[in-house]
C-alpha cells in the first residue's frame, strides 16, 4: 500500500470525513484506500490471518457457522466473504437445493475466493457478486442469512451498510457480523496493543511485503466500535433481540440479530 | 461464561474431525449414521455445567454445533460420562438410563447403533490438537472412568 496521505478536503464540513486507521479522509476516498490495502493483501490473505491469529480466526468462523442456524435450501449471503471461508462452510450446510452469495466489494478478493473454492470443488450452489456493502444488489426480503467478518470495520458508513444487510434478510432471517472489538481484561488489551501495533506491521513486511497494510489493520480494529455500541446500531438498523458473544477475550466479537 | 465460544468451537472441531474421519474410513457406517440424521440430534450435558450441542447432516459429512438446533428430531441427556460411554459403543447406555431420551426412541437406538459400528478414533483426533502424550492420557481417564460409571450402574 502506498505511503500517501489523503488528507481530508478542508472545504467539507465533519460530515465529509470519516476514518482510515488513525487518519482522517474525505469518505468518498476511503473506498479506494480500503481497497488499495486489500488488493496488495489478497495473494498473502490466508496465509496472514493463520500467522496472525495463530489459527484461531478459523475457531471464531467456526462459532459463527454453528450460531447461523442455516439448513439444507437457505440462501445465505457472506458480505465481504474474500477467500470464501465462510463460504464454503455455507455452501455444505445449504445443499443442492440452497444458495450462498459471495459478494465482495474488491475484485482481488473475489478473483481469490472464486479460485480457491473452485480449486476445491465448490460449484453449483455458490455465486459471486462484486458488491459494495453499503448498497447490495439484491431485492428486499431476499436471504435467510447474512455474515459480514472481518469486513465492517472497512465500511464507510457502517450504519447504512448494515440497514441494507437488514434490508435483503427474509423476516426472521439473521445477520451475523463477526469482528474484531475490545479485550474485555486490561492486562489482555495491553498485551494485545503490544501485538497489533509491533508484530503485526513486522509480520506484514516480512510475509507480504508490506507493513503499511498492516499498521491499517492494527489502526481501523481500534477505531472500530466497542460490542454495546455495535448492538446498539444493529438496533437502530431495525434489527431484534441483538446480542454479542465475547471471543478469546473480546479480541473477536460476534454479533447477532434477527429482522423482525 | 466458561467454557467459552473459542474453547467450544475447538471442542466441537475435535468432535467432529474424529466422526468424519470415521465415516470416511467405513461407508456402511457412515449411511447409518447419516440415515439416523434425518433432523439434527440434540445433546444435552446436565452436569457439571449444563451444555447443550447438536448434531446435523451437512451433505454426507456429520457437522458438529456448540448450539441448541432449531426443531431436533431427537434429544438425548444425561452426564459426560453417559455420552463417552455413548461414543465408545456402549449399548446399556438408554436401557440403564443413564442417558434420557426425548422424542423417537427407535432413533436413539438407531443412532447409538450408528455410532457404535463407526468406532472413531477419539484419541487421535484429540491427537492433532492437543498432541500424542496428552491424548492418551486424556483418553486413558475417560476410558476408565466409563468403564467404571458402566459397573456402577449395574444393579
Amino acid at each position: 500500500m502506498s505511503e500517501q496521505q489523503t488528507p481530508a478536503n478542508p472545504d467539507n464540513g465533519q460530515d465529509d470525513v470519516t476514518h482510515f486507521g488513525f487518519r482522517d479522509v474525505a469518505k468518498s476516498q476511503k473506498a479506494s484506500q480500503v481497497a488499495e490495502v486489500f488488493h496488495s493483501v489478497a495473494g498473502k490473505y490466508d496465509l496472514m490471518n493463520d500467522l496472525m491469529s495463530m489459527g484461531i480466526h478459523r475457531l471464531w468462523k467456526r462459532f459463527t457457522i454453528e450460531l447461523s442456524g442455516v439448513r439444507p435450501g437457505h440462501k445465505v449471503l457472506d458480505i465481504a466473504g474474500g477467500t470464501g471461508d465462510l463460504t464454503m462452510k455455507f455452501s455444505d450446510l445449504v445443499g443442492r437445493d440452497g444458495q450462498v452469495v459471495l459478494a465482495d466489494i474488491n475484485a482481488s478478493m473475489l478473483q481469490v475466493g472464486r479460485s480457491r473454492l473452485t480449486d476445491r470443488g465448490y460449484a453449483g450452489n455458490i455465486e459471486y457478486v462484486q458488491a459494495d456493502a453499503e448498497h447490495l444488489p439484491f431485492p428486499d426480503n431476499h436471504f435467510n442469512a447474512v455474515s459480514i467478518a472481518f469486513g465492517l470495520r472497512n465500511v464507510t458508513d457502517k450504519d447504512q451498510a448494515l440497514r441494507d444487510m437488514a434490508r435483503v434478510l427474509k423476516p426472521g432471517g439473521k445477520l451475523m457480523v463477526l469482528e474484531f472489538s475490545k479485550p474485555t481484561n486490561p492486562l489482555l488489551s495491553k498485551a494485545y496493543d503490544t501485538y497489533s501495533f509491533t508484530a503485526l506491521p513486522l509480520m506484514g513486511q516480512l510475509i507480504a511485503g508490506d507493513s503499511e497494510s498492516y499498521k491499517y489493520l492494527a489502526e481501523s480494529i481500534r477505531m472500530h466500535p466497542d460490542q454495546d455500541t455495535l448492538k446498539g446500531m444493529m438496533e437502530d438498523a431495525g434489527l431484534v433481540n441483538c446480542k454479542y458473544y465475547n471471543m478469546t477475550g473480546g479480541v473477536v466479537a460476534l454479533h447477532v440479530g434477527i429482522k423482525p | 461464561m466458561f467454557p467459552g465460544p473459542t474453547l467450544l468451537a475447538a471442542v466441537t472441531a475435535i468432535i467432529e474431525r474424529a466422526l468424519n474421519h470415521a465415516l470416511e474410513l467405513d461407508p456402511a457406517g457412515q449411511q447409518a449414521l447419516l440415515g439416523a440424521l434425518e433432523g439434527p440430534v440434540q445433546f444435552h450435558i446436565t452436569d457439571p455445567m449444563p451444555l447443550t450441542c447438536s448434531l446435523h447432516r451437512a451433505g454426507n459429512r456429520v457437522q458438529v454445533r456448540s448450539q441448541p438446533a432449531d426443531e431436533p428430531a431427537l434429544e438425548i441427556i444425561g452426564k459426560p460420562l453417559a455420552f463417552a460411554a455413548l461414543a465408545t459403543g456402549d449399548s446399556s447406555v438408554f436401557t440403564d438410563n443413564r442417558l434420557a431420551v426425548v422424542g423417537d426412541t427407535a432413533l436413539a437406538h438407531q443412532f447409538q447403533r450408528a455410532l457404535g459400528q463407526l468406532n472413531p478414533d477419539w484419541e487421535a483426533a484429540m491427537a492433532r490438537h492437543i498432541g500424542d502424550v496428552p491424548a492418551h492420557f486424556i483418553g486413558k481417564r475417560i476410558r476408565s472412568a466409563v468403564s467404571w460409571s458402566k459397573q456402577r450402574s449395574v444393579p
